[in-house]
């Protein structure tokens, strides 16, 4: 009984971490100071029909992502004598998927914070590297740990003789996304300084510390992620229980996701506010609700992957 | 290659290579478009400047023209010329000066090229200045023009007429431009953005280019320099080339888009340019936009074919997984039902099949046990019968074998020669029956005795036999040839038995012989060693070779050849206890061979 008690709080403590950042990003985004001169020239009005479109369901996300990793921690709670190779896994998941949720969660606060100093040129370097930090070593590490726990899962006794390679794929896939993210990136006019007051740099970094600090980690977790997902997908067929097999289909499922919405989020970043703006708000629009879309797609995978693990424990 | 690769092949080339062939379209349709448009605004601009060229130059050509042909200068140079008085004329020049107020300077110039009149007095009397740049004149009654460098690096333009009394020349009328007059067509840059420009060259009297404007990024007129004079547009246009050149570099070395016009009735090039990163900012910004669209189009592609590829080959590779458990013998394996559909279906419809599978192995597996139980026990009991009836038999044997040596020993007074004869008969038929119990014993036994293998030496083992038998047979002539034989793995009691029989059968169905010749040997291949034995004795027919490893089989009489037709059936049955196989070859009156072949140590 106490345990249970212990495992229902853990679970709490996700949904309450969820509401109160939530909150928070709604609070510090929707107060922020509006120049009446906005690049797109929008009403008041309209500004705020499309904070109430884009910020609510961006901060749903979170939500799904709480759900997610709740039910992944009671069933590796509740199951772990059921199957020891998996509980290892999901719990090596369970670590990746925290650092990735909570670096996202940071970035979106602390750039809310930062919107608050869009024109004061001395606070904003540091709040523009600390957020592209926080979008770049959280989530490596989240996809180190993933990458870790699908190389443990396919080294284990039952699921050695299913080894396959998939760093080729992998180094394909990743050399592929990465030639047209440096692209764009070296291409950037606006990475250390920006000609005009309204747009602000991307990185505020000299090259060197771009490539060495933001673009190689970036390109590292990608291949991580890619590696442990590609991994995991191979050795999937092999489970031999319905439900752990959709249960965990569905997880590597919000792994590719994620690692997607990763993906874009960096491809926007490289293109630089200048190239941004060119391309229209309806465009930028567009854009960001992919963006959103594929990130509660991502989520919404994991939760119902671990609901599916729950109903597998329960069986 | 796996079918989950592939599947991924084939969804990415088919998905991508429609989005990377549409996108390329569609950029270089639109690049095409934009670079068209420059290039339109471009020639657009050099026609408007060419005419405006052509424009300011004949205002000038007019006005000189007419003041040229009026006869009341004429009349004034003609009394100048004459009377050497220049009132009247310079009274003229001044008019015509304050008529003409972007004109500085207004000339007579006498035939010999010196200034007599003029309205700067500074300049009467002095050579007319003669440039370094060439003198513009089509025909002999046009104006001609030439350019004057002034000290502020800015031209000055000239342009003088001839002055005809019918067909008598009085000299030249001059007008000296305040300012280059051109400087209005390349001043202009309407059109231009931050980095076009109008150029206006001409090639010097050394057929250097010289600007004759200050261009946009150099405030002054003056030369292309040597390092880029080949390769710039101004070059072009003064080769008599009017044309688009969608990318060169220009005096600055810069990469420009340029559009060229010859003046030739000036022999000077007009050049309407732009730097490339300006003209084609919108091309460049296409591109990044169309790279960034299909790389999210890219993006999605390939999220979309994963997703799809894995929920497509995952059940798949799970009914591979079940199959190939089944194959090697794990009929509990299941494939997993995922879903409704036809690999649910099949799933569903493999697991239905094993279980039927399973539920038969079962049965079969039962009734298998069942009749070996049963055959073991009836072969139990057979072995049992005939080993009891052998060891059964021996008893009466011996009182039949007992009484009868009593008979020959005690009796044999009173026995005549037929009761002796017939004593004798029973007593040889009761050795026969005991030699046939005892190989009937040795038969059956072999059933019942387990194999204790070892390391068998096969030379020793066949030479010792042969030396045993050689003694019971002293008499006999025999080449015993026994070459070396490898090891074999086996049970050395009951292969010494192997080589008994079959060299005591050699020794035996030689006998006819005077020098029988016996053969041992062995044929190894990658598995197995044949060892054989080969006499040149009675042979046999070989349409009865299945016959002879059978029990009490013989193919010559008990007379001809003794015995009691076991010996090869015991062969038979060591050899294949021990794995192995016998055969024979023979012919008759000429020898036997009989092989046997026994797994390599």
């Amino acid at each position: 009984m106490q345990n249970a008690d212990t495992h229902s709080l853990g679970q709490k403590r996700y949904y309450l971490a969820a509401g109160l950042t939530s909150l928070i990003y709604i609070c510090l985004t929707f107060f922020v100071p509006r120049s009446p001169n906005n690049a797109f020239h929008f009403s008041q009005l309209q500004i705020a029909l499309l904070q109430i479109t884009i910020i609510i369901p961006y901060a749903a996300t979170w939500w799904f992502a709480a759900y997610g990793l709740s039910k992944l921690e009671k069933y590796i709670a509740f199951a772990k004598e059921d199957n020891a190779t998996i509980i290892m896994l999901l719990r090596s998941f369970r670590s990746g998927l925290l650092w990735i949720i909570v670096g996202t969660v940071l970035v979106a606060l602390i750039g809310g914070i930062r919107s608050y100093f869009m024109t004061n040129t001395a606070v904003l370097p540091f709040f523009t590297i600390v957020t592209n930090y926080l979008y770049v070593f959280p989530q490596l590490i989240g996809f180190f740990l993933m990458y870790r726990g699908a190389m443990q899962l396919q080294a284990s006794k039952e699921m050695s003789e299913h080894k396959h390679n998939s760093s080729l794929l992998t180094t394909i896939v990743v050399f592929f996304i990465a030639s047209i993210y440096l692209y764009l990136m070296a291409t950037n006019p606006t990475r250390q300084f920006s000609a005009d007051r309204t747009i602000p740099a991307t990185y505020f970094l000299p090259d060197i510390l771009i490539v060495l600090t933001i673009a190689l980690p970036i390109l590292a977790s990608w291949w991580f992620g890619f590696s442990a997902a590609f991994t995991l997908s191979d050795l999937i067929p092999y489970l031999t229980r319905a439900e752990l097999f959709k249960g965990i289909t569905r997880i590597a499922y919000g792994i590719w996701s994620i690692i997607f919405t990763s993906i874009l989020i960096q491809a926007l970043l490289s293109l630089g506010g200048t190239r941004l703006y060119s391309l229209g708000i309806g465009i930028i629009l567009l854009i960001i609700y992919i963006f959103v879309i594929l990130q509660g797609i991502g989520y919404l995978f994991i939760a119902l992957g671990s609901k599916s693990l729950q109903k597998a424990f329960h069986d | 290659m796996r079918i989950r690769t592939k599947f991924l092949l084939i969804f990415l080339i088919t998905s991508l290579l429609p989005v990377i062939f549409l996108t390329y379209i569609n950029f270089d349709f639109s690049r095409n478009a934009l670079i068209k448009d420059t290039q339109n605004n471009l020639e657009t601009i050099a026609d408007l400047q060419t005419a405006n060229v052509h424009t300011i130059i004949n205002a000038y050509k007019n006005r000189i023209n007419f003041l040229a042909t009026r006869p009341t200068v004429l009349s004034e140079v003609t009394t100048f010329n004459n009377a050497k008085d220049n009132t009247q004329i310079k009274n003229t020049l001044t008019s015509i000066l304050l008529s003409l107020p972007d004109i500085q300077i207004v000339s007579l110039i006498d035939p010999q090229g010196n200034v007599v009149v003029s309205t700067d007095d500074s300049v009467i009397g002095k050579k007319q200045f003669i440039s370094h740049l060439p003198v513009i004149k089509v025909a002999k009654d046009t104006p001609s023009i030439d350019f004057l460098p002034d000290t502020d690096g800015d031209l000055k333009i000239r342009f003088r007429k001839t002055l005809f009394d019918k067909t008598t020349k009085l000299g030249e009328l001059e007008f000296i431009t305040k300012k280059n007059i051109f400087n209005t067509v390349t001043n202009n840059y309407i059109g231009l953005k931050k980095t076009g420009e109008v150029d206006l060259a001409i090639k010097d009297n050394a057929g250097k280019i010289f600007f004759i404007t200050p261009t946009r990024f150099k405030k002054t007129a003056g030369y292309i320099p040597s390092t880029f004079a080949e390769t710039t547009p101004s070059a072009e246009a003064l080769k008599k080339s009017n044309r688009f050149i969608p990318e060169t570099s220009d005096y600055r070395g810069k990469a420009v888009a340029a559009v060229t016009r010859y003046l030739s009735d000036l022999d000077m090039g007009l050049v309407v340019k732009i730097d490339r990163d300006e003209a084609f900012q919108s091309v460049n910004s296409l591109r990044d936009n169309i790279l960034l669209f299909a790389f999210i189009l890219t993006l999605v592609v390939i999220m979309a074919t994963l997703f799809f590829v894995y929920s497509i080959t995952g059940p798949i590779i799970n009914l591979l997984s079940a199959a190939k458990g089944v194959h090697t013998g794990d009929l509990s394996k299941r494939a997993l039902v995922l879903s409704k559909d036809e690999i649910g279906e099949l799933s569903t419809s493999f697991n239905t099949m094993l279980d039927s599978l399973q539920a038969s192995h079962e049965n079969l597996e039962k009734t298998v046990t069942e009749r070996t139980r049963q055959l073991e026990a009836t072969n139990k009991d057979l072995e049992g019968f005939s080993y009891s009836v052998s060891h059964d038999l021996r008893a009466p044997l011996r009182s039949i074998d007992g009484f009868s040596q009593i008979l020959e020993e005690d009796y044999a007074a009173k026995l005549d020669d037929e009761g002796k004869h017939v004593i004798a008969t029973i007593r040889n038929s009761t050795v026969q029956m005991g030699r046939l119990i005892d190989d009937l014993l040795a038969f059956s036994r072999l059933g019942r005795q387990a194999l204790k293998t070892q390391d068998v030496d096969m030379t020793s083992l066949a030479k010792s036999v042969f030396d045993e038998l050689k003694i019971a047979n002293p008499t006999r002539v025999i080449q015993f040839n026994c070459a070396d034989l490898p090891h074999v793995h086996g049970d050395a009691a009951l292969l010494k038995q192997v080589w008994v029989n079959l060299l005591s059968n050699a020794i035996k169905y030689t006998k006819k012989k005077e020098t029988a010749i016996i053969t041992v040997a062995c044929t190894p291949d990658n598995t197995h060693n044949t060892y054989y034995v080969k006499d040149n004795g009675a042979g046999f027919d070989m349409q009865y070779k299945d016959k002879l490893f059978g029990v009490f089989q013989r193919l010559h009489s008990a007379q001809e050849f003794e015995g009691t037709g076991v010996g090869l059936a015991i062969v038979s049955r060591i050899i294949a206890k021990h794995g192995g196989t016998v055969r024979a070859e023979g012919i008759v009156d000429q020898g036997a061979t009989f092989y046997f072949s026994l797994l390599k140590a």
